[in-house]
């Protein structure tokens, strides 16, 4: 078996250069939807030393010296685009799995081995021409080494877009140069385990035995070390599965009411189980968290992180809420100033895939009737038109996200009177 | 609460029964057996959907090849621009359209605008210059 991935690079910020040439070469950051938080760089923010994941405000400076545009995240816009770009990508086998938004695998099996590497190179060039997204490729036996190779097709301009490990020379040469913290699937403190060992490279994890692995890590951290070595065994539509969906904000007014917190809840909860709901979806995990601000010393911090378990998975938002509310309640404190919350959903698996419990004592067919008559109502009339009591009213602008960064590109691809304005001078 | 966790039903989906269409009473209609597909002008206008893009022209220098102030054209990204192609094209960061054509020697090339107020501009390997899209139809609403 031989997959190729397809890898958008720095994607977010690709989308938002498509439609803007005087951005071509310049620095470009795109922002978390709520947050502000920098979730997309363009590789001359890279180079300017901007990490993942920090705060608009703390680069406040760099941001104004170098004249970095900063854009907030355009969901409608990146999933057009990604569409665009996994059409095509599937238009070339007869084998896709989409992994995220902006990586795809496919088989490469129907290939001669000859011509892999330049189909591939192929693909990287149409994808850019038909849509302006720039991709990196990597083919090879397994899902965690196309990672490996997509990210030196990413970093050298000699292999054209696409990278191929396909004999054991080559695999024992790109493993050797690859930082193990890269490697797909290690996270921190798989990271932190090996350095202990003194294991820095993915050559020298793969090259360990494999008792030895298991005596560090348990099952994903095994079939990482297998698929190093070549031995395919990560399915993606397992993994997919594990992925979650989450609504946090950030308040721009920390709260101290407990209704009003529980308001925030019921609109996470809400939206959560309705992205589920499209998904056709359900859960029987949920964590529900409230923190204060780590950045004041001034006063008491306090975290609470809790974890449900739902005893049938679910997509109904009245009975998800009830059992948050529930888990949350006896650990409300009064007078702590909660900065930031949010609902977290995991254990995610198609709702067909359930079985039912002999013993529930819930009406299901009645509650998912009452769930679909509200869904389209509110499909119709709007989202604000019919709420849960504990949602009072859907965010009003004193839930406004502190770091409001306003910087939303246009809807060019989904909105007609949004298209691009093209000056015929 | 006790749990029975190793039952599992049978079988997962049941046994669907497919609706016929409805047997009617009465004359059956002469044109069932002709019944084509309604003409489908978005159809017509991409065939390539995931590499068209739309566009708005704001500006006069293509007005006489009835690319007017205002109209929207419809972008295929995917084509190679032919000679006497109307392109989008990105110069110094800005993009226009006009009529592409290129030197035999294939070292540079020409932008034409359709108005003679414009200039004609020339454009070379080196300038700061790409293809952004092939324009395939323009649009123009004629009822005000």
């Amino acid at each position: 078996m031989m997959y190729a991935l397809a890898d958008c690079n720095n994607f977010y910020v690709s989308c938002e250069r498509v439609f803007r040439p005087d951005l071509w070469g310049k620095p470009v950051l795109v922002l978390s939807g709520n947050d502000g938080c920098v979730v997309s760089r363009s590789n001359e923010v890279k180079a300017l030393g901007i990490k993942m994941g920090v705060p608009l405000y703390q680069i406040k400076d760099l941001v104004t010296q170098h004249n970095i545009a900063c854009f907030s995240s355009n969901f409608p816009l990146y999933g057009d685009l990604s569409a665009r770009v996994m059409s095509i990508l599937r238009s070339h086998t007869t084998r896709f799995e989409q992994y995220s938004i902006d990586e795809g695998f496919i088989s490469v099996d129907h290939l001669p081995a000859n011509k892999r590497k330049s189909t591939c190179e192929r693909i990287v060039k149409e994808i850019y021409q038909g849509t302006g997204i720039p991709i990196s490729m990597g083919i090879a036996p397994t899902k965690t080494l196309c990672k490996v190779a997509s990210k030196y097709a990413k970093k050298y301009k000699g292999y054209k877009g696409a990278c191929m490990i396909d004999t054991e020379e080559k695999r024992r040469k790109a493993l050797e140069g690859f930082d193990i913290a890269d490697v797909w699937g290690i996270g921190r403190s798989a990271q932190a385990k090996l350095a202990a060992v003194g294991i820095t490279t993915a050559l020298q994890f793969a090259d360990k035995s494999e008792a030895f692995v298991r005596r560090l890590f348990s099952k994903p951290g095994v079939m990482t070390w297998k698929e190093l070595n070549g031995i395919d065994c990560i399915d993606i539509t397992e993994l997919a599965a594990k992925q979650s969906i989450t609504t946090s904000r950030t308040f721009a007014k920390a709260i101290t009411d407990r209704a009003e917190l529980e308001q925030q809840l019921a609109n996470f909860c809400d939206n959560c189980a309705r992205k589920m709901r499209l998904q056709r979806s359900v859960c029987d995990q949920v964590v529900v968290y409230a923190i204060t601000s780590p950045f004041r010393n001034d006063i008491e911090q306090y975290h609470v992180v809790q974890q449900v378990t739902l005893p049938v998975p679910t997509s109904d938002t009245r009975e998800i809420l009830g059992y948050v509310l529930r888990a949350f309640r006896p650990l409300w404190r009064d007078n702590v100033q909660f900065k930031k919350a949010g609902i977290v959903f995991t254990h995610i698996v198609p709702e067909n895939a359930v079985v039912p419990d002999l013993f529930d004592t819930r009406d299901r067919v009645r509650d998912a009737a009452l769930q679909r008559t509200i869904d389209s109502i509110r499909e119709k009339q709007g989202r604000s038109s019919l709420i849960l009591g504990t949602q009072l009213a859907l965010p009003s602008q004193k839930d406004m996200p502190v770091f409001k960064a306003d910087h939303h590109s246009p809807l060019y691809t989904t909105d007609i009177h949004q298209v691009i304005n093209i000056k015929v001078g | 609460m006790t749990k029975i966790s190793n039952l599992t039903p049978a079988e997962k989906e049941g046994l669907v029964l497919e609706f016929v269409d409805a047997v009617r009473a009465g004359f059956p209609s002469p044109a069932s057996d002709c019944a084509g597909s309604r003409i489908d002008i978005v159809r017509e206008l991409s065939n390539h959907p995931d590499t068209t893009f739309y566009a708005q022209v704001n500006g006069d220098s293509m007005r006489d090849a009835g690319l007017l102030d205002g109209d929207l054209i419809v972008i295929d990204k995917s084509l190679e621009p032919h000679n006497g192609d109307f392109i989008v094209a990105a110069i110094d960061g800005e993009f226009t359209i006009k009529e592409f054509r290129m030197d035999p020697d294939r070292q540079g090339g020409w932008l034409i605008p359709h108005n003679p107020e414009f200039q004609p501009i020339r454009v070379t390997a080196d300038d700061n210059f790409s293809v952004w899209g092939v324009v395939t139809h323009c649009i123009h609403r004629t009822r005000q």
